[in-house]
């Protein structure tokens, strides 16, 4: 293995290496930074880029793009409680309430250091674990990956807040919404009204975009057209010690960092659910098992360290079946495996034997981008919350323009931009009805996957669904959904009872 | 702060550029279109030619466009930029092209599963839409592949085992694509009931044969070919006639005594109505380009298919017969 790592290392510590992971994490904060553009795009952008150049060098751009990407996510969210990605959607829930409390300068240092903690011990678990890994996730079939996605879906009741009929309301609306297009298994046109553009269904990113970062810029104009002048929010600046959180504020998080990079990594080696649902999923999860669940969404680290925590971890777990098994985890990583077959190295089983290489110029990638990245983005915390000082009149309308970009960009299409305005719309009417949005994050991505695969598993049972039930991984889960809704519905009864 | 702006408008502004260079090929057409229409082919290519990829970036008909793109580029002298545009297994791009204005400065690469888009009924229209140009791409690299525990050899193996247990077979396709075509019209000719399921695309239908969750896997060739080097899949046949250069060791199917051959035609077609003249040179310009050794090395590296020129009536003629097949027995692409 100190062989590998030395032959590796002959890669990635070149001038030149550097300074594409340089290029690769600042360009890929700033593409995660913007809400509209994501890790995704900045990839596809710079995918034909690496056509010309050495592989290694290429793959090592690439990685540090998506690195970049998916951790510049939360100064947005943080700041103006806009998404900057999917990923960092769980991040707006308690880390704009910290930056309201005028903490927000510690809300980034916090998920800045834990986006550091993520991606680095998922490397390490994607470094040693890997063959085995990604032997055990070829075994989740369809009967498994239904199984998860249904417990997935129990998550809607913690992420409902107050009422879980609207909870529900919301996840079964991201559930319908999803279903628009041509249906995954037979290409049969449901809810196409005869439209050739309804036809391609509405596209991930543009949806989660509309939903949470649009609606929110219509709330501020809203209020600022109430209150006859924008909101200002001043951070102080100069009084920023480190990264503005104590040691034992660190250490209270240990368990909770823990159980939120095992999510996450544990979901990104799962090919097909991703960052997206894995930083809902980890900030649910921890509210489940804290001692102070009412203080989740008032502004408490916790929530950012769970959601910051696993969608990087997600990195290193998305990794995992493409580097053992050349298997794609999310749309970042087809475009990684694209990268690499452009260049003529096949990935799959021989990748650890015949491209020492590559795989450890990406390992080594992937510790020397984190900590490039953590050193970056602590020289950039001030100038990050300096954005809080521009005018918000200036500053929503550059985000709204963006967004209308970027979701024009994800498929080169108009129709992706008419989504945006919608769900900006829907939005913000699911606010003035006190519907929360977080459950519809888990309706819209994970309600197809469940679909997909209860199909898929019916045509190996050939139509007999107790076969679901033979499988001991499933039922693992199955059992695991069971107690899930058990717990929501005495925890909603409680709640009434109280009430009366 | 100011630093972060504007690099963050930097990067935006290229990526701007990059994304609306879609548009500049649509607003630069209707300068040609006024044009006389002989006058449109002597000036072709004017500035720039857009392909548009009915796939998003990644995938193999992505690959095949970017590699030919960049050949063609010198080959014709002229900036070619490739624009994906997914969505409704690539119907969407089909019909925007079609619908472009025909002065040669758009076109479409795509492959066969135009024509299935028909039958399965995504939308009602093929090729009669479009003036296919020429096919640059024959994928005659189909192998059926089995895991290397599995007791499978031969095609008779994979026929007794299917025969023994019927519907029981696990054949990894999907609904409406080309190896679900070919599964159907083998259990018809052969007399055996497979279980068609559907396990995801080609990288998960690896992931599947890999851990035993289906009996056998069609596919071409380079989407298998890590698992056949590492020894986790055999391969039972190619679906051909005669044995490919490239992996000259597989037996093929007309050797086991099954006719039962698939192939794939990617090609590349111009909105209907445009200058037969400037199909015709860009079909001799796609043929310079197939048989340039970087280009044939590229797409051998890479998906372990040789390049192959297909011409534009040889194109319409396979277009047709194979739309005649799919239409004939629409059951075979729908399932």
């Amino acid at each position: 293995m100190l062989e590998s790592f030395a032959i590796g290392a002959q890669i990635v510590f070149q001038p030149l290496s550097i300074i594409l992971i340089i290029i690769g994490i600042v360009v890929g904060i700033i593409f995660g930074a913007i809400p509209g553009l994501s890790a995704t795009m900045a990839l596809a952008l710079f995918l034909p880029i690496t056509y010309s150049m050495d592989t290694a060098q290429g793959i090592v751009l690439l990685v540090a793009l998506y690195i970049g990407g998916i951790s510049g996510g939360l100064i947005s969210a943080i700041l103006t409680r806009i998404p900057g990605t999917p990923s960092s959607v769980a991040t707006c829930f308690d880390g704009y309430p910290l930056t309201l409390k005028g903490e927000g300068a510690k809300a980034l240092g916090v998920g800045i250091v834990f986006s550091f903690i993520g991606t680095l011990i998922s490397t390490l678990v994607l470094i040693f674990l890997s063959p085995a890994l990604a032997r055990i996730a070829i075994k989740f079939g369809a009967y498994e990956y239904f199984a998860v996605a249904l417990f997935s879906l129990t998550m809607m009741a913690s992420l409902s807040g107050k009422s879980l009929v609207k909870g529900l309301m919301s996840g079964l609306f991201g559930c319908m919404l999803a279903t628009v297009g041509l249906d995954q298994i037979g290409s049969i046109q449901r809810f196409t009204f005869g439209s050739a553009t309804l036809k391609m269904g509405f596209s991930t990113l543009p949806v989660l975009v509309g939903l949470f970062a649009v609606s929110e810029i219509i709330n501020r104009a809203e209020s600022a057209a109430a209150e006859q002048k924008a909101e200002i929010l001043n951070v102080d600046i100069r009084h920023i010690k480190g990264f503005g959180f104590s040691m034992q504020e660190f250490w209270s998080q240990k368990w909770n960092a823990l159980r939120s990079c095992l999510i996450g990594t544990a979901i990104g080696i799962l090919p097909g659910i991703g960052g997206g649902a894995a930083n809902v999923i980890a900030y649910s999860v921890s509210k489940d098992q804290s001692k102070y669940p009412e203080k989740y969404g008032t502004g408490i680290i916790d929530g950012v360290v769970a959601s910051e925590t696993s969608n990087n971890a997600a990195i290193g777990g998305a990794l995992v079946p493409l580097l053992a098994l050349g298997i794609p985890g999310d749309t970042v990583t087809a475009m990684l495996l694209a990268g690499l077959t452009l260049h003529g190295v096949a990935a799959g089983p021989l990748m650890f034997t015949q491209n020492v290489d590559i795989v450890y110029s990406v390992f080594l990638t992937m510790l020397v981008g984190s900590v490039l990245m953590l050193i970056l983005e602590f020289g950039g915390l001030r100038g990050f919350a300096a954005i809080l000082n521009v005018p918000k009149q200036y500053l929503l309308p550059a985000v709204f323009l963006f967004c209308i970009i970027g979701a024009y960009g994800t498929r080169n299409n108009l129709f992706d931009v008419w989504t945006v305005v919608l769900l900006g719309a829907i939005g913000f009417l699911f606010n003035k009805f006190d519907i929360p949005a977080p459950p519809f994050i888990l309706g819209f991505l994970i309600g197809p996957l469940a679909e997909m695969n209860l199909r898929r598993g019916l045509m190996m049972a050939q139509g007999n669904f107790l076969e679901f039930f033979t499988q001991p991984i499933a039922n693992v889960f199955f059992v695991m959904t069971l107690i899930s809704v058990i717990i929501a519905v005495r925890k909603q009864i409680k709640t009434l009872w109280t009430e009366q | 702060m100011k630093k972060f702006l504007s690099m963050s408008m930097a990067i935006v502004m290229a990526a701007l550029m990059l994304a609306g260079c879609g548009s500049t090929a649509g607003s630069s057409s209707a300068e040609g279109s006024s044009a006389a229409a002989s006058g449109e082919s002597q000036s072709w290519p004017t500035s720039q030619l857009e392909i548009v990829v009915p796939y998003a970036a990644g995938g193999d008909t992505d690959f095949y466009a970017r590699t030919f793109g960049k050949y063609l580029q010198s080959e014709l002298g002229v900036n070619v930029i490739i624009t994906n545009e997914p969505g409704a297994n690539g119907s969407v791009a089909h019909e925007d092209v079609a619908n472009s204005t025909p002065d040669g400065s758009r076109c479409l690469f795509f492959h066969d599963s135009m024509l299935t888009n028909k039958v399965t009924g995504v939308v009602d229209f093929a090729y009669e839409t479009l003036e296919p140009c020429a096919a640059v791409v024959d994928d005659n690299t189909y192998i059926m592949a089995v895991n290397a525990k599995s007791d499978y050899y031969t095609l008779d193996d994979v026929v007794k085992a299917a025969q023994a247990k019927p519907g029981q077979f696990l054949y990894a396709s999907q609904v409406g694509g080309y190896s679900y075509y070919l599964g159907r019209v083998f259990e018809e000719d052969y007399g055996v009931d497979f279980n068609i399921v559907d396990v995801g695309g080609g990288t998960d239908r690896n992931a599947a044969l890999l851990a035993g969750k289906i009996d056998c896997n069609v596919n071409p060739y380079g989407v298998m070919k890590s698992y056949i080097d590492s020894g986790d899949f055999r391969v039972v046949c190619t679906l051909s006639e005669e044995r490919n250069d490239l992996f000259p060791d597989v037996e093929t199917s007309k050797e086991q005594g099954y006719e039962w051959y698939g192939s794939r035609y990617y090609f590349l077609s111009f909105p209907k109505g445009t200058d037969s003249q400037i199909v015709s040179m860009m079909a001799d310009a796609l043929k310079t380009c197939t048989e340039n050794p970087d280009c044939v090395k590229d797409c051998v590296d890479a998906y372990c298919v040789q390049p192959t020129f297909v011409g534009t009536s040889d194109l319409m003629t396979h277009l047709e017969t194979a739309l005649a097949d799919f239409e004939k027995n629409p059951e075979l692409v729908t399932g």
